[in-house]
């Protein structure tokens, strides 16, 4: 049933120099966030940490006001991953099982929205948000993660809604199920790997994003984690003047929350990001 | 009486609202996504697009009309242009790096063996670091005195002396374009493994059979209907590498001497620095056109099914 292909020695030994080179930048930087100061400037650097040192990470949450910052990502994620998932897969069951006037039109325009870069809109989005009283708060940095992110979602669940059979769809519709209860009883439990592929992709998206986070929050209370790190890595910065210690802890803090929702929705991520792009 | 009648029908109210939206359940479910494209990327496009009509600042929703006036100055501008020769360097680049990595990674990955799944998570791992994530860790590895890279490369005889890896005018974007496509070289390698095994196990068998080498199995079987995989994945990440914003800011701000200028960045830059909403518009305007007109390209490209 579940057959191995023979791999050759050089293709394990190419595929490893792959994965070092994927894995080695990122663990060099959580290594150095485990060094005391003096250790962490010393040349040639030293491997491995002589002791497993955490005042770094005191310090980044200390120093650089990490504490709130993480807080509004959790919340920001969170809220906004929930809601994609809610609108996006109402979106893509309609795309997928109705017929209305419109309905492949408003499925391509919402591909086309997806083409628009968000830095070709940030200046009226910056107009709205003030407009609104909403500029430098969590509530805009929410909707407009919402937006940008929506139309990938909407693609993900109607691909996957489209592999759920007609027939079981008639039968429930025959049973005396309606469209509402088809939908919440059928076919996302059928398809609840699209909510894994959605919601994995949608968090680290949010999480991760920058740009819209740091033009949309002024000050420290919707301030979001990748926002936080900005100014201890400007251009301007130098290194050498600065403790690349604490830097290297907060960068860690950044990655570390994703590491348990990658780890579970790791056959998601995989099977879901191929079957996304590809049965389109 | 009237009011047990009124009573009734308020009580069946709910009743009869959940039958009213189930049957029309397929228009409803989508107006909500309608209201959120339209109100937060839609409207403000439309209004980008007037706006590179005007002369604003920032903040202000309305300025002067001055016709063309910011596509003139943006034409005529060194600036622009060095903006726009940077982009297409930087997407052509960071997209061939990847797609050249990607191939040979994508055929072993595809392979059935022990481990496969811990090479797929270890390729994903630079997939899911931020963009400040990325910038503090090549910050790191890049710098001109204590940077591991220079260390190593000066160890092995590779480099004499240590480079500004993020400060000469040439090789910074080369650095860019490589670190861009270490973020994303992941993105790309799955869609050919999802392409790679929808290619049927009796059409390697029958290449096998004819005698088919290494060279000729690859070249005249896997490419060619590897070819709208290829392609899918080079839209994906062609609209997306055009607009990259994140590493740049982060790494350059476009230096040195504009080497790394973007479109993205400059655009930023007239925006939120300079305040100048209108002309700001007019290169948004710009990049939303180029990126849209790449897209068709690459549709009219794709073989039809």
């Amino acid at each position: 049933m579940f057959r191995r292909d023979r791999v050759s020695v050089t293709t394990y030994l190419q595929l490893a120099f792959v994965c070092v080179l994927s894995v080695l930048p990122p663990l060099w930087v959580f290594v150095t966030s485990l060094k005391t100061g003096p250790e962490v400037y010393t040349y040639p650097p030293a491997l491995l940490p002589r002791s497993l040192y955490v005042g770094n990470y005191l310090a980044a949450f200390r120093e650089f006001n990490i504490e709130p910052a993480f807080l509004n990502s959790v919340v920001v994620s969170t809220t906004a991953t929930l809601a994609i998932l809610l609108i996006g897969a109402l979106a893509g069951y309609s795309h997928s099982r109705f017929r209305y006037v419109g309905n492949t039109t408003l499925f391509l325009f919402a591909l086309a929205i997806r083409m628009v870069p968000p830095i070709t809109v940030l200046v009226p989005l910056h107009n709205l948000g003030r407009t609104l009283g909403l500029l430098n708060t969590l509530h805009w940095l929410i909707l407009v993660n919402i937006a940008f992110n929506l139309p990938t979602a909407i693609w993900i669940f109607k691909v996957f809604f489209d592999q759920v059979p007609q027939e079981l769809l008639d039968s429930a519709c025959i049973d005396g199920c309606g469209n509402m209860g088809t939908f919440a009883r059928i076919v996302l439990p059928l398809s609840r790997g699209s909510i894994g592929v959605v919601t994995i992709l949608m968090f680290v998206a949010v999480w991760n994003e920058f740009l819209m986070a740091r033009t949309f929050a002024f000050g420290t209370e919707a301030r979001l984690l990748p926002a936080a790190l900005e100014p201890l890595l400007g251009v301007g910065v130098d290194i050498m003047g600065m403790h690349w210690g604490h830097v290297a802890a907060a960068a860690t803090i950044i990655i570390l929350p994703l590491w348990p929702i990658a780890i579970f929705f790791q056959k998601y991520l995989v099977s879901g990001m191929m079957a996304g792009a590809l049965k389109s | 009486m009237l009011n047990a009648k009124w009573a009734s029908t308020y009580l069946r109210l709910p009743r009869r609202l959940f039958k009213g939206v189930d049957d029309h359940f397929g228009p409803l479910a989508v107006l909500p996504s309608l209201v959120v494209l339209v109100g937060f990327v839609g409207y403000p496009a439309v209004q980008t697009i007037i706006l590179s009509f005007q002369r604003a600042r920032l903040g202000e929703t309305s300025g002067t009309f001055i016709g063309l006036n910011n596509y003139v100055q943006a034409f005529s501008q060194h600036q622009f242009w060095n903006a726009m020769r940077n982009t297409f360097i930087f997407t052509g680049g960071t997209l061939s790096v990847e797609l050249l990595l990607s191939i040979p990674i994508a055929l072993a990955l595809s392979r059935r063996f022990r481990g496969n799944a811990l090479f797929r998570g270890a390729v994903l791992l630079p997939y899911l670091c931020a963009s400040v994530v990325v910038a503090t860790i090549w910050k790191w590895w890049l710098n001109d005195t204590i940077g591991l890279l220079n260390y190593i490369l000066v160890l092995v005889r590779v480099i004499k002396r240590p480079l500004v890896w993020l400060g000469t005018v040439h090789l910074t974007m080369v650095v860019l374009i490589l670190i861009s496509a270490w973020t994303r070289v992941s993105v790309f390698t799955l869609v050919l493994i999802g392409g790679l095994q929808t290619i049927p196990e009796e059409v390697h068998e029958a290449a096998a059979v004819d005698g088919a080498g290494r060279f000729q199995h690859f070249f005249r079987i896997t490419l060619p209907l590897l070819t709208p995989y290829i392609l899918l994945a080079l839209v994906l990440r062609t609209t997306f590498a055009m607009r990259e914003f994140d590493l740049i800011w982060l790494l350059t701000e476009g230096g040195p001497v504009g080497s790394t200028d973007l479109i993205s960045t400059y655009t930023y830059r007239t925006a939120f620095s300079v305040f100048e909403a209108g002309y700001a518009s007019a290169l948004s305007s710009i990049l939303l056109i180029v990126t849209f007109a790449v897209s068709a390209i690459y549709l009219w490209l794709m073989p039809r099914r």
